[in-house]
């Protein structure tokens, strides 16, 4: 049976081949026999490796049309790793008195996880109407809801490499558009072994917006070339750990000798 | 019955391609139409990059794509009958090759005029005791070793293990593969065992390699560790 579809798969038909092979256009037959064609053949190995390596960006990176001419843009979408989503709605609550009178107050913090449970993303007002972000990565385990708290379940046998980068948009509800980009830089928690944490400090986007989407992912560094300037100096700004405005220095400084 | 659904499959997909770019270039596409077609390009080109091994695949993948646009708009790019997708996916490998070339030799014409700063303080130091252990590890003993043992895997547990070793993260493989997370979990715990096996039978008649895994990786043959044991 391989003999018959190697005619396919020869060097110059070798990319149409891998093109079916990624995009699962191959029936489950041929597939079986080009897997076992292709690991005696490095050069093929690699090819499929650099097909991987480019679905990693498409996660994040997409081309939109402005102006009839096609722009790269940031996204986020469920296949990106770590992806969650937090309503932004003002959520108010009610304390109640022995009395029996209640008066509705905002709730002081939010919390989520991602659909993967390694992110648990906790958002708390502060008193001058500004958010606090902080994004806590498991590499060895996940966020499980435990009561109105969450707890890490350890999973040793699923050890995650460190993350890089957390991309968080703020999503307009009622125009469905992209308000604000922001990137923050994870760092190793010194509270948590194994855990990885990226803060930012939001400005309050009450008096902009009303109804309001945070979007969240886990993404590579890579991801930062593809932010506006304002959007890049906003990150920074809003960058609370030292280590991390560090990064964004760093990160600028290569930039600009590359 | 599969077979033929799947090669439904690929022609519907060349077609769609093909409807795209011939409604582009007529003026005709819906916007929908000229993302997904704008999207394409660009996983392609992605992909041309880092078979290309290029150090910044984005950057020339975004120029390349936008490149690619403005050829369809113009009429050079178009759908031809004769070559199909086939070469269709040719002419992108080119175009990403040309756009390499042209990005790095404006970025050496930058350099050129502002010597960076960054390849003075990055100069190796020749006093750096810790990058001279690392040089000065029996590496290729292993790696030759590990190599010669990967044959021995079953071709399901060598591709894995290939494409991790390439340095794709298990849940990228799955996808690659179309596996799930879980089973690309069990066939890396299963092909790393079968592998460390086969590299410490090779150890117990190959002092060299012992010695090696000792210093590189701190670890001894269980019989080896045996035999000291016994020793003290």
């Amino acid at each position: 049976m391989m003999r018959e579809h190697e005619a396919a798969w020869h060097e110059d038909a070798l990319d149409t081949a891998l093109y079916r092979y990624v995009h699962g256009l191959m029936s489950s037959e041929e597939r079986a026999a080009f897997e076992v064609w292709m690991v005696d053949r490095p050069e093929v190995v690699a090819r499929l490796a650099a097909w991987g390596r480019a679905r990693r960006a498409t996660r994040y990176l997409r081309m939109r049309l402005v102006d009839g001419v096609p722009r790269p843009e940031l996204y986020l979408s469920p296949a990106v790793e770590g992806y969650g989503t937090l309503e932004l709605t003002p959520t108010p609550t009610a304390n109640r008195y022995a009395a029996g009178a209640a008066r509705r107050t905002q709730r002081p913090f939010l919390q989520t996880t991602s659909a993967d449970g390694r992110v648990l993303l906790t958002l708390r007002a502060e008193p001058n109407g500004d958010w606090q972000l902080t994004a806590r990565y498991a590499t060895e385990g996940r966020w499980e809801p435990h009561g109105e708290d969450y707890v890490l379940v350890q999973t040793p046998l699923e050890p995650l490499v460190a993350p890089q980068c957390l991309l968080c948009l703020i999503v307009n509800l009622d125009s469905d558009a992209v308000h604000r980009r922001y990137l923050a830089w994870f760092m190793p928690d010194p509270d948590a072994p194994d855990c990885y944490v990226a803060r930012l400090r939001l400005p309050d986007w009450h008096s902009e917006l009303c109804f309001a989407r945070l979007l969240f992912g886990v993404v590579d560094a890579d991801a930062a070339r593809w932010l506006s300037d304002a959007e890049r100096r906003a990150s920074r700004d809003a960058a609370l750990d030292p280590s991390a405005q560090q990064r964004w220095q760093e990160w600028e400084q290569r930039a600009t000798n590359r | 019955m599969a077979e033929s659904a799947s090669v439904q499959d690929a022609e519907l997909m060349a077609w769609r391609i093909q409807k795209w770019l011939q409604k582009v270039a007529q003026g005709c596409a819906c916007e929908h139409e000229k993302e997904s077609l704008a999207n394409w390009l660009l996983e392609m080109c992605l992909y041309y990059a880092h078979l290309e091994r290029s150090s910044d695949p984005q950057e020339i993948a975004v120029l390349a794509a936008e490149r690619l646009w403005e050829s369809i708009q113009s009429g050079n790019l178009t759908w031809r009958d004769d070559v199909g997708l086939k070469g269709l996916l040719h002419y992108i490998h080119q175009a990403v090759r040309f756009e390499m070339g042209r990005y790095y030799r404006q970025l050496q014409r930058d350099r050129a005029i502002c010597v960076p700063l960054e390849s003075i303080t990055h100069l190796p130091d020749p006093n750096d005791v810790e990058q001279t252990i690392i040089e000065n590890l029996n590496w290729e003993l292993i790696t030759d070793v590990i190599r010669e043992a990967i044959q021995h895997l079953s071709p399901q547990q060598k591709l894995v293990v290939l494409l991790r070793l390439d340095g794709l993260e298990p849940r990228e493989i799955a996808e690659l593969v179309q596996l799930s997370r879980k089973q690309v979990n069990v066939v890396l715990s299963q092909a790393y065992a079968r592998l460390r096996h086969l590299v410490f039978k090779r150890a117990e008649s190959h002092p060299a390699l012992a010695a090696a895994l000792d210093q590189v990786f701190n670890i001894r043959p269980v019989s080896k560790t045996k035999d000291d044991d016994e020793g003290t």
